[in-house]
């Protein structure tokens, strides 16, 4: 039978967890303080504590095994959770690099050594990580990158330059993508990396965003030597693990979006209907229907995803077109805000400031983890079959 | 958790293919020459519609899995329809039951208005397959609740009609002082039903014609390759798959929830939404799909005979009636603002 609904104990977490941050979510929040701090200095030290909570709390590592830290329960949990913090717009943490990423790697590359010390370290925010694979002649042809590392005597020494390194700036770990082959076609010479970003040689420079914050980073890395045991996985195997654990993670790790989604638009919402000629009026009545509707096709794939997984099936593309249709919506989103507010969309209404913010802001949500346009190629390739 | 068709649905689902695969091709214009008799009579048989007057076994998530079958195959026969009566009425309506078992075809109207004045029915609805029908399920507004009534097809005058659809084998029913039965069956659960049913015609229609878009893009050349390794095309084609994707989870959760509905009036209004969102988001991307699947095919599906129209058709037929955006969203509106 199609079934869609969640056990006894799973609605009891989800009740157990909507208590728990109506009770520590910082005060105030729900009002036009959506974001934290301004000030990155600031919002740094927040974000860590609330992270640090989440985890003494029990809703870090969801479902990861308890032997490295996590909860050990199911991706369906992690799902809840997810609705739950984003159902209430939960500050963003400071390490969702390391746990929608580095962690689910390590869980399913790294050595038992590597597992013990990575994971449990990530939770409780000992490790904050940052994501070496970007570089500037490396975006969509990822697999082009040029930084190289080369094996010297009981050492790796890595030479090149990242960029769009998010949290960098705070990261003191980080995973890199490096060639270790440069004769081997390009896919098959690279290799992943775990190294200490105080190693001499590592100059992170913030760069300025198209939203005034800096929140990404050139990374450069001169004659920065790290330990022989340092790569994760197989050497000169890192392209197929990246890629098979990143489709998995583009798929699971960030359902709190649907619900994140969903506040904003019913924020939206309110501020329509303090606008009752514009509530009445067909066109924003029409396009908050069709809206509606679209995010709630967006959780009904997320839902298909959990239940894929829980129910030991494989996810393949299913990743790259929920990622591409909640990123195109997200940004209709906005649209809409933007004839909802008029001309106090880009005036200085307190009402309309998370909105003025979230325009640009996501932006980038179409251009990150795979292009909207590197996503309809691993569609039409993996998923239809098409000739490239 | 189990958001999929189970291995009993699929098999049910690959049976009435079966029988609706062996059914000619629908490739011909009117005048109308198809018996949607005998493909329900072998629906019937296959049990779909129970036996006697026991009513159906089948349940909205069923139904919906073999409405996506008749989308699929564009067979000239309202299965639609059938679906509805099925789920939505033989389990109480033992008389209606039994007909609908015997393999007679429902003629369900989908279009129009007809209302009871005084103890009298009069107007106007347009039904699929009308001429074929064994019964008329019609329905009625006017004193108290909206109703679903029972007609026989000798008590009312019916004209062929040209639609879109060149296989719905639509009939233009007029009634005017028509003696009004006893009352049905209430107007809700029927009207859902086809609702849904349709929206899941839709979505196997598009499901269909995207399948075979891939593959004639996939072997048609210019310029000495496959028109689909070209990112214009392809693109195209993926966007299509996306919105697959979201058609078919929102036709499998409608009919959840409304078999959830079914025990529970708490889960009511999900089931509600989940119709609503339905109608919104396949009222405009199952016919998009269909209108991009013409386009990456390029001239060939602009010729009568390949086909492609024939769904085309369908999807628009089914939604100008019974799955209009427009309706799904100003729902979904009246929900969030009013």
């Amino acid at each position: 039978m199609v079934d869609v609904s969640f056990t006894p104990e799973q609605n009891a977490f989800r009740m157990r967890l909507r208590g728990w941050l109506a009770e520590n979510l910082p005060p105030d929040w729900g009002g036009p303080r959506f974001m934290g701090p301004d000030d990155d200095a600031e919002n740094a030290p927040f974000q860590t504590d609330w992270e640090r909570r989440l985890y003494a709390a029990g809703y870090q590592g969801i479902h990861w095994p308890k032997a490295y830290g996590g909860q050990g329960l199911t991706l369906v949990e992690h799902l809840i959770a997810s609705e739950e913090l984003g159902r209430v717009s939960a500050p963003e943490g400071i390490n969702t690099l390391g746990k929608e990423l580095v962690g689910p790697i390590v869980l399913a590359l790294g050595t038992e050594e590597q597992k013990k010390t990575v994971i449990p370290r990530m939770l409780r925010l000992d490790d904050i990580w940052c994501q070496g694979f970007s570089e500037p002649d490396a975006g969509s042809d990822l697999a082009g990158l040029r930084t190289r590392a080369v094996r010297d005597g009981d050492h790796w020494v890595v030479n090149g330059q990242k960029l769009w390194t998010s949290f960098a700036h705070h990261a003191n770990k980080c995973i890199l993508l490096a060639r270790t082959d440069p004769d081997a076609p390009k896919h098959k010479g690279l290799t992943l990396f775990l190294l200490d970003m105080k190693t001499p040689g590592v100059t992170v420079r913030p760069l300025r965003q198209i939203t005034g914050r800096s929140e990404f980073n050139e990374v450069f890395f001169d004659n920065v030597r790290i330990p022989l045991d340092a790569h994760l996985g197989a050497v000169n195997e890192g392209w197929n693990a990246a890629v098979g654990v990143l489709g998995f993670e583009r798929a699971t790790a960030r359902f709190y979006r649907q619900s994140r989604f969903t506040a904003e638009f019913l924020q939206l919402i309110a501020s329509l209907k303090r606008r009752s000629d514009k509530a009445a009026d067909p066109w924003f009545r029409q396009r908050a229907g069709a809206l509606l509707a679209e995010l709630r096709m967006h959780r009904l794939m997320n839902l298909k995803v959990a239940s894929r997984v829980v129910n030991g099936r494989e996810i393949g593309s299913e990743a790259s077109v929920v990622k591409l249709f909640w990123s195109e919506m997200h940004q209709r989103i906005m649209d809409f805000a933007s004839e909802i507010f008029a001309e106090d969309f880009v005036l200085d209404l307190p009402e309309a400031e998370r909105f003025r913010f979230l325009y640009m802001h996501i932006r980038a949500e179409t251009i990150y983890a795979g292009t909207s346009e590197v996503q309809r190629n691993i569609i039409g390739e993996r998923m239809l079959g098409l000739g490239r | 958790m189990h958001f999929d068709f189970s291995f009993e649905q699929r098999t049910l689902a690959e049976s009435v293919a079966k029988i609706l695969k062996s059914f000619p091709p629908v490739t011909q214009a009117a005048p109308y020459p198809y018996d949607a008799g005998q493909p329900m009579k072998a629906l019937a048989a296959l049990g779909l519609f129970g036996e006697g007057e026991e009513g159906s076994p089948l349940g909205h998530t069923d139904a919906v899995a073999v409405a996506m079958e008749a989308g699929r195959t564009i067979v000239a026969a309202p299965v639609v329809e059938a679906l509805a009566v099925a789920v939505a009425l033989s389990g109480s309506r033992p008389d209606i039951a039994s007909r609908l078992a015997a393999g007679e075809v429902p003629g369900v109207a989908v279009s129009g208005g007809i209302e009871r004045i005084g103890g009298e029915l009069s107007g106007e609805a347009i039904v699929p397959h009308g001429a074929a029908a064994g019964f008329l399920l019609l329905p009625v507004a006017g004193e108290g609740a909206r109703d679903w009534i029972l007609v026989e097809p000798g008590d009312v005058e019916a004209a062929p009609v040209e639609t879109t659809d060149i296989t719905s084998g639509a009939a233009r029913l007029k009634i005017s002082g028509l003696p009004a039965p006893a009352a049905g069956n209430g107007a809700d659960g029927m009207d859902r039903a086809l609702r849904l049913f349709a929206l899941a015609e839709i979505v196997g229609a598009a499901d269909a014609c995207l399948e075979r878009t891939v593959a004639y893009i996939s072997e048609r050349k210019q310029f000495g390759k496959p028109i689909g390794s070209n990112q214009a095309v392809k693109h195209m084609a993926a966007d299509c798959a996306v919105s697959l994707e979201a058609m078919k989870a929102a036709v499998e959760y409608a009919g959840w929830a409304l078999d959830e509905a079914q025990e529970d009036t708490a889960a009511a209004e999900e089931a509600s939404l989940a119709l609503l969102s339905a109608a919104s988001y396949v009222g405009e991307h199952g016919r998009r799909v269909a209108e991009r699947c013409v386009q990456m095919h390029g001239g060939i599906a602009f010729t009568w005979d390949y086909g492609l129209h024939l769904p085309l058709r369908r999807i628009l037929f089914r939604t100008a009636t019974l799955a209009r955006m427009r309706d799904g969203r100003e729902g979904l509106a009246a929900h969030l603002l009013d």
